[in-house]
């Protein structure tokens, strides 16, 4: 099988005859530039600069079966946080850095119930760039910041294409939760859940349409069929299954089934520990998603859970891959195998590989699907 | 249900209104503000780190209990400077530099706090001189690093370090923590105490201390 049949295999389900089979998705967007040994300031210029690194990265340890769509600078923009540039806020050689700050009010949940999720969307992207948008026609300059995005994954696609490398995804978003979360502040946002409950889900409830309508675009825009979901504060790591039913699933359900009618399927990024909340996404159409999983999660467990449901994809711990051996690696990287080849999995990294992960240790988990132990 | 029961728990339940109205009334029945402190709204704060550590609440349950317990705790402060009732003790809380993750740290700072301890809290991004300049200047028992990139855990070896260069190490006891940080990372760093959670940081803080 070429790598595109295998990552095909792994979203039909069906059991994998051999352990090559199963497709192994390094996520290498900014460790890239180590094995290339170009900084992170280069790799932020832009599109171009980042796959050369990522290209020589491959040459170095192996190529994967499945390819990461974007370069950092690209990937700052579609997960809407502020960010310290490489370079620039930062020494040359250290990894981008989101920020949090509390820039959403109170107020805002009536905005954009009142006036819809733009009107509230529109200025806080212009205001989080760096350097931020300015003057008139902001509505426009945010927009073809995502057409932008789509543009270059639609050129990167091109070349993976030739190699018949599937991407990861083609465009991402947030679910209105987790972009409340974020852009009010963790501690007001929790207050909020006590204090105005009914305000944050008629928020959200009149965000997601808005939500799935600009995802969908900026799937088609680049050429692809999927979409990553950074849910990244709906996990038992910050709350409650009674507080996901009540202000996170019904909207992160509504945005799967959304895309899914419209023929994407949706990478749910799953940080954190998500394993109590897993068992909602068999309510989902079977194949809809792929969970990606930190090592946060018992991915044994969730397995377990999800097996025939859902894909898996992970979870290579960054900790693993930073102060691990290869033989640890391998050994790690062989139980998952093990566990995965009844199908709908995809071996990975935990998240990002970390700065500090050891090259032999990368090395020792693409080839663990490609060499019999 | 005695009053002092009824703040521990509005308390748990994040009542924030409720706590000072309840504080109010315990002060005018004339509970002494010490014991409202100590059986009102620390056991308050402990039963909610209890259940945090056993996931039987979550993030948010655990701040608004903060909040409400600050709000409570607040109207004791000038009353108990007063009466000349001290903290047992003080810790200095930072996330180490480069790294700009505050939310295991805040959570560990409302759970010490709630064993009554003073937390300076010096924030993200904090290298490990300012962490022994503050110690210093606040006469501090406990210095606590959370770290939550494996790339920014050495920075913890660099506090113990400094801690000893600067002839602290008999006062100052260190302890680490963080999503990435291990007993065995612990040792090997030589910092004096580590724990998984919030709820049994302040727990060991409060041992520390007696
Ligand atoms: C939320 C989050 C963020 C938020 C942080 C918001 C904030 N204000 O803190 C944002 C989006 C800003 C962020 C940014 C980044 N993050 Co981040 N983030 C997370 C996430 C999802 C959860 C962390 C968290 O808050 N957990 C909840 C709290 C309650 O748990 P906790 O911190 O572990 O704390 C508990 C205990 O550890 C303990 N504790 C904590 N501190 C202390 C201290 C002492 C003294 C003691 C005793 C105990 C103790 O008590 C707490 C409560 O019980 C993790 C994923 C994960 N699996 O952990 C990634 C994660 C930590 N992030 C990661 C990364 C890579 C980043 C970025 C580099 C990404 C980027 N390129 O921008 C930046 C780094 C910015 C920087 N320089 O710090 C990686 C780290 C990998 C690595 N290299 O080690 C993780 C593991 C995700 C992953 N799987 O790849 N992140």
């Amino acid at each position: 099988m070429n790598s595109q049949q295998k990552f095909d295999h792994a979203l039909s389900m069906q059991p994998f005859a051999k352990r090559e089979d199963i497709p192994v998705f390094p996520h290498t967007c900014t460790f890239a530039a180590v094995v290339a040994g170009v900084t992170q300031a280069d790799i932020f210029r832009g599109n171009d600069a980042w796959m050369d690194a990522y290209k020589k990265c491959c040459d170095v340890v192996g190529y994967p079966d499945v390819a990461f769509p974007l370069g950092p600078k690209t990937v700052t923009y579609i997960e809407q946080m502020k960010v310290r540039i490489p370079g620039r806020e930062l020494g040359e050689n250290e990894l981008f850095q989101f920020i949090e700050e509390p820039i959403m009010q109170e107020s805002d949940y009536d905005l954009i119930v009142e006036k819809g999720f733009g009107a509230w969307q529109t200025p806080f992207v212009a205001s989080i760039q760096n350097p931020p948008f300015k003057g008139p026609f902001l509505k426009f300059k945010v927009l073809k910041g995502f057409i932008g995005c789509g543009m270059e994954v639609k050129k990167n696609k091109k070349f993976w294409d030739s190699k018949n490398i599937p991407l990861m995804f083609h465009s991402g978003t947030a679910p209105a939760f987790d972009t409340f979360s974020m852009s009010r502040g963790m501690g007001e946002f929790c207050c909020d859940l006590y204090d105005c409950p009914e305000k944050v889900k008629a928020a959200c409830e009149a965000a997601t349409p808005e939500i799935i309508k600009t995802g969908i675009t900026g799937v088609k825009s680049a050429g692809g069929n999927r979409i990553a979901i950074f849910a990244m504060r709906s996990s038992a790591t910050f709350i409650s299954t009674d507080m996901f039913e009540e202000f996170a699933w019904p909207y992160l359900k509504q945005m799967i089934l959304g895309f899914y009618e419209a023929g994407i399927v949706s990478v749910v990024h799953c940080d954190g520990n998500w394993l109590p909340m897993l068992p909602y996404f068999k309510e989902l159409p079977k194949g809809s998603c792929i969970i990606e999983l930190d090592g946060a999660t018992d991915i044994v467990k969730a397995y377990e859970i999800l097996k025939g449901y859902q894909i898996i994809r992970g979870d290579v711990p960054p900790t693993l891959m930073a102060f691990g051996t290869p033989e640890e690696v391998t050994a790690y990287c062989n139980k998952l195998i093990d566990m995965g080849m009844e199908g709908g999995f995809i071996l990975g990294t935990g998240c990002e590989v970390p700065l500090n992960c050891k090259v032999e240790n990368l090395k020792a988990l693409i080839d663990s699907v490609r060499r019999n132990p | 249900m005695s009053i002092l029961v009824e703040i521990s728990e509005a308390l748990q339940k994040g009542k924030k209104k409720l706590v000072v109205q309840y504080v109010q009334q315990a002060l005018e029945e004339g509970v002494a503000p010490q014991q409202i402190l100590n059986e009102g709204l620390l056991p308050g704060m402990d039963v909610v780190g209890q259940k945090f550590k056993n996931n039987e609440v979550f993030v948010p349950e655990v701040l608004v209990a903060a909040r409400a317990m600050n709000a409570g705790a607040e109207l004791l402060k000038p009353l108990l400077a007063e009466a000349g009732v001290g903290t047992p003790g003080k810790m200095v809380l930072g996330t180490v530099k480069g790294d700009l993750h505050d939310i295991g740290k805040n959570l560990v700072k409302m759970m010490v706090e709630g064993k009554g301890i003073e937390v300076i809290d010096l924030g993200v991004d904090v290298s490990a001189e300012a962490f022994v300049e503050a110690a210093k200047e606040h006469g501090a028992d406990i210095i606590g690093c959370s770290a939550l990139l494996t790339t920014t855990m050495p920075v913890m070896a660099e506090v113990v370090k400094a801690v000893e260069a600067a002839g602290l190490k008999d006062k100052v006891k260190v302890m680490i923590g963080g999503a990435p940080v291990t007993e065995e990372f612990c040792k090997s760093v030589g910092a004096d105490y580590y724990t998984a959670d919030a709820a049994s940081a302040a727990m060991v803080a409060a041992e520390i201390l007696k």
